[in-house]
């Protein structure tokens, strides 16, 4: 396996506010990697840093060169002010293959339309996004990172604030992203029973600090109990992760 | 027609057309970046521009471009602090520049006779050179932004992602907020603060307000910033009004029209 993305000895902040220290960290392909902690640990903060959007306060950062990101944003940080359609949503994933002063490219219109069928809202295109439902916003978000065809699939909080179907069904298609197509997976949340349930290596970020795990070791162990210094315990049901927080 | 013989009413139409409709159509950037106040600091700012320039001799236009823009770029970078506000920024340019400006017209003998139409603007006095000023600075940014538009909007939507995809967010982002300084600057002096800033947000409304498409929020926009100047000029001519406040009235007027046309028609 290569590595997409490595952090050796990095550490994140804000000038002279330090977010984390001593990351040590790999990303391969197809690897489907969790980001875990509670509000503020830093999770978006190491997400920006693998973007490239955030440089590092010391360490090193490597990403492969002519690496590809796809990179769904917290949807409720984007303006509902701006009257896009989904497909134009959808198209912005192409932005940077387009040429000034040029007619649109078959290739960029045949990426847009199958990134709107792959995720279900091709019969949605010519609606406001922001007319939408949040579910339905999150599916045009990762449609316009597919649109872009990346190498590796960013995600911050997908399933924030939706409904339990709502985050099923935005998982499910994670999950197909992820299995079908093969591409490497990162997912940022705080709710650890969305992560646990589907990715294959979690990052903890707690008190300034990293844990990297399999997770089959967080499942076994009782390492969420250290990191939370609360009792936590992983159960199973029906085949599915259950997080049983407390005695 | 018979207002049309004039040659100075001829000139004072097509600069309002050109810089009403110049300012609306970047002033849908404006209200979808939510950046309304920058509109009026920058005018404020241009209009010190011109001030200096007449206080010290240099041509007002290019005083007021080269000072527009610098301010401009000072506000196109991020504002760190935690305590002061972009907002707060924008308030303070306003001012300074709002007082500065009274200050240096009332200090300039030569100045001091127009310091009224700096600050309202007066089409009338309009001349050859700044319709062709106004035309040439008009016809390259809309060549500019028919190139640029998707990525201008991208990066006004979502500049995160736009930087995440390898899209230049800050180039295209500067580019966008020198545009406006541009176009703020050269139409300040021919149309006034209050021109400029009323075409920089009523236009834009209107198109925000009654369209569901961004190409017709463009159009609409500019729309009605065009068919409000031969309006308010007539008006103006007429009535014995001043000319771009009442075009300004003109725009306000049809933005209630099509609030109420959009009312009726239970949309």
């Amino acid at each position: 396996m290569k590595d997409l993305i490595r952090f050796k000895n990095v550490t994140l902040g804000y000038g002279r506010n330090t977010v984390l220290r001593r990351v040590n960290l790999s990303i391969a392909e197809r690897d489907f990697l969790g980001v875990i902690g509670p509000n503020g640990s830093g999770k978006t903060t190491l997400l920006r840093t693998m973007l490239s959007l955030l440089a590092p306060e010391s360490g090193q950062v490597t990403v492969r060169k002519g690496l590809q990101f796809g990179y769904v944003i917290q949807r409720q940080l984007l303006e509902t002010v701006f009257p896009f359609t989904v497909a134009e949503v959808v198209s912005m994933g192409r932005e940077t293959q387009r040429k000034l002063f040029r007619l649109e490219r078959d290739t960029n219109r045949e990426s847009v339309e199958k990134a709107l069928r792959f995720t279900g809202v091709y019969h949605m295109r010519d609606i406001l996004f922001r007319d939408l439902s949040g579910g339905q916003k999150q599916r045009v978000l990762i449609a316009r990172a597919l649109a872009g065809e990346p190498d590796v699939l960013l995600m911050d909080e997908p399933t924030n604030d939706l409904d339990i179907k709502g985050e099923r069904e935005i998982m499910d298609l994670i999950h197909s992203i992820h299995h079908q197509e093969g591409m490497a997976v990162i997912m940022v949340s705080h709710l650890l029973h969305v992560v646990l349930n589907h990715v294959d290596k979690v990052v903890f970020l707690h008190e300034g600090c990293s844990h990297v795990y399999p997770i089959e070791t967080v499942v076994k162990k009782d390492i969420l109990s250290r990191i939370y210094g609360f009792p936590v315990r992983v159960s199973e049901l029906e085949g599915r992760k259950v997080i049983i927080a407390g005695e | 027609m018979e207002l049309l013989s004039e040659v100075f009413l001829r000139y004072a139409l097509v600069s309002a057309v050109l810089a009403g409709g110049l300012c609306a159509f970047l002033g849908v950037y404006v209200m979808l970046k939510r950046i309304v106040f920058l509109g009026i600091a920058l005018a404020e700012t241009a209009a010190l521009g011109v001030a200096i320039g007449l206080l010290i001799g240099l041509h007002p236009v290019i005083s007021s471009f080269v000072l527009t823009v610098l301010v401009t770029l000072l506000f196109w970078i991020p504002v760190r602090s935690s305590s002061v506000s972009r907002e707060s920024l924008i308030g303070y340019v306003y001012c300074l520049a709002g007082a500065l400006s009274v200050i240096l017209i009332a200090k300039n003998p030569m100045a001091e006779s127009r310091g009224f139409d700096i600050v309202s603007g007066n089409l009338l006095y309009a001349g050859l050179s700044d319709l062709i000023i106004i035309a040439s600075v008009s016809v390259f940014l809309i060549v500019l932004n028919m190139g640029f538009l998707r990525k201008f909007l991208f990066v006004s939507f979502d500049r995160e992602t736009a930087r995440a995809v390898g899209l230049s967010a800050t180039f295209y982002d500067s580019l966008l907020y020198v545009s406006l300084g541009i176009a703020i600057s050269v139409s300040m002096r021919t149309c006034g603060v209050l021109f400029v800033f009323g075409s920089l947000v009523i236009p834009p409304m209107a198109g925000l307000l009654f369209c569901r498409r961004v190409w017709k929020v463009f159009l609409v926009s500019v729309l009605v910033a065009v068919i409000s100047a031969p309006v308010g000029l007539v008006a103006s001519y007429y009535m014995d009004l001043p000319t771009a406040p009442a075009i300004i009235c003109v725009e306000a007027g049809i933005l209630i029209l099509m609030f109420l046309l959009r009312r009726f028609a239970g949309r």
